[in-house]
């Protein structure tokens, strides 16, 4: 009997994982994303994109819930992209790189741990408007996805080529050896539109291509494609953010509990460096007192009017983060006199 | 008889008078239109001056607003009811990925302050200055 419970130990654990793993994704926001889209001749219109598993994603019309696109690794969907076997939760995000009010990049993290990188073709059939492909493959064996959305930062250092860094943390709720990761990955392509032969011909980014940070000095070698961050049993369950070059980032350290919430450290990389902040003991994770909701994530709060404050407030949930505040301040850029003399 | 060179001194110095008089005109003129310059100068200055005085109230205005809402305003920093100064702040667009900030969550807004300085007799310095301010991009 004893041993029958010794040989039936890992599968009754890693059933429990996964009643914990659905338990704790239950806690998190389903919130869809917003988007402006113009698909096929009918006018532009605001939408909703969604994830889940079957289809993999799907748009839906914001106002009257129809479908408007639909994407899948199985026939059924508008678009089939063969590799999309694994479901999408709430990774997702909409950018519009062309600054026209309709959105035409979308960065999707799936369950088994893939960054997707899709372009909308504004106007195209439903059958065509993405073309897109896995950007980065993380699979693994861990239990290791993606729950929550990338935050996506343009930089353009002078004399050199933009490129957009693109943060995003993997989670394996109910897991504790999942090991997981912070990963800061690098698309050089910000504002080209590929088509479906240029994602054919990508190679997805891997772990093996990404520098590996730890907390002590930079490592003084040409980043390409990224880096990342070892976590350990820690749980990226929301977006960080990205203020004046830093990205700041939390982690839920405990799991998540029954009740839906967790306890959280927070953390800062420099993008420049890269380089992880420590405080004065060496420390790269400062901790959050006390729990907070699991769905907790980073909200910026402007001062009220007329006070002498310069800066709009970051908290993650209810706890002040000063190292995401925002300088409100104005910067000169230009200057012309408009007078003759 | 008298010879004919009697009177040649009295010529010479009206003509010696006549020519200074009439340096004593230019440099009289000079004077006049020099102070007018420098008055002019002077007002043009403080017009200039104040133009400037209303970027600067506009700026520390704009980092302490809670919007990105534009405004016009007449300004009297000095007693001289004469002077004055109009500060126009128009908003003119926003970057929805500002360089090192999480695009979606924060956009660079732009501004541009058109301020005028008034000083007396109608003398007046117009000066545009382009603005950037990173703001959440859910602030009104």
């Amino acid at each position: 009997m004893k041993l029958a419970l010794l040989l039936l130990m890992p599968v009754l654990m890693l059933a429990g994982a996964a009643a914990t793993a659905a338990e704790s994704i239950a806690c998190l926001p389903d919130t869809p994303v917003p988007l402006l889209v113009r698909i096929g001749t009918a006018p532009t219109r605001p939408a909703l994109l969604i994830g889940g598993s079957t289809p993999a994603l799907r748009v839906v019309d914001a106002a009257t819930g129809a479908l408007l696109w639909s994407a899948d690794g199985a026939d059924g969907a508008m678009q089939r992209f063969p590799a999309m076997t694994a479901p999408f939760a709430g990774s997702l995000i909409a950018l519009d790189t062309d600054n026209d009010g309709v959105q035409d990049r979308l960065y999707a993290g799936d369950m088994a741990g893939r960054l997707w990188r899709f372009d909308l073709h504004d106007g195209a059939p439903a059958t065509s408007w993405a073309s897109g492909a896995v950007f980065a493959d993380f699979s693994n064996d861990a239990g290791r996805g993606f729950l929550a959305p990338a935050d996506v930062s343009l930089m353009a250092p002078g004399g050199a080529a933009p490129w957009f860094n693109v943060a995003i943390g993997t989670a394996a709720p109910g897991r504790s050896g999942a090991n997981n990761r912070f990963y800061v990955l690098r698309d050089s392509a910000p504002f080209v539109a590929w088509d479906d032969a240029q994602y054919r011909a990508w190679q997805p980014v891997r772990e093996a291509d990404l520098l590996r940070i730890t907390a002590g000095t930079p490592a003084d070698v040409a980043i390409s494609a990224g880096w990342f961050v070892e976590l350990g049993s820690g749980d990226v369950l929301s977006a960080s953010l990205t203020v004046a070059g830093r990205v700041v980032f939390a982690v839920a350290e405990s799991g998540i509990t029954p009740g839906c919430r967790s306890a959280f450290t927070v953390a800062a990389l420099d993008l420049g460096s890269p380089r992880l902040t420590v405080d004065a003991t060496g420390n790269w994770r400062q901790p959050l007192s006390p729990e907070l909701a699991a769905s907790a994530s980073f909200t910026l709060t402007m001062p009220p009017a007329g006070t002498e404050a310069t800066s709009a407030r970051c908290a993650f949930g209810d706890t002040p983060v000063a190292a995401c505040d925002v300088d409100l301040r104005p910067h000169r850029t230009w200057w012309r006199r408009e007078d003759a003399e | 008889m008298r010879p004919r060179t009697e009177g040649f001194a009295l010529l010479a110095v009206l003509a010696m008078l006549a020519v200074i008089a009439l340096y004593t005109i230019a440099t009289l003129r000079e004077a006049f239109f020099g102070t007018l310059l420098a008055g002019t100068r002077l007002r043009q200055q403080s017009a200039f001056v104040l133009a400037d005085l209303g970027i600067d109230g506009a700026l520390q205005d704009l980092a302490a607003a809670d919007s990105a809402a534009g405004y016009t305003r007449e300004l009297h920093p000095v007693v001289d009811p004469q002077q004055g100064v109009t500060v126009e702040l128009r908003p003119v667009g926003a970057d929805a990925l500002p360089a090192g900030f999480s695009a979606g969550r924060l956009v660079a807004r732009r501004f541009e302050i058109h301020s005028t300085g008034h000083a007396a007799r109608g003398a007046r310095s117009a000066q545009v200055q382009g603005v950037v301010r990173i703001m959440p991009a859910d602030a009104p």
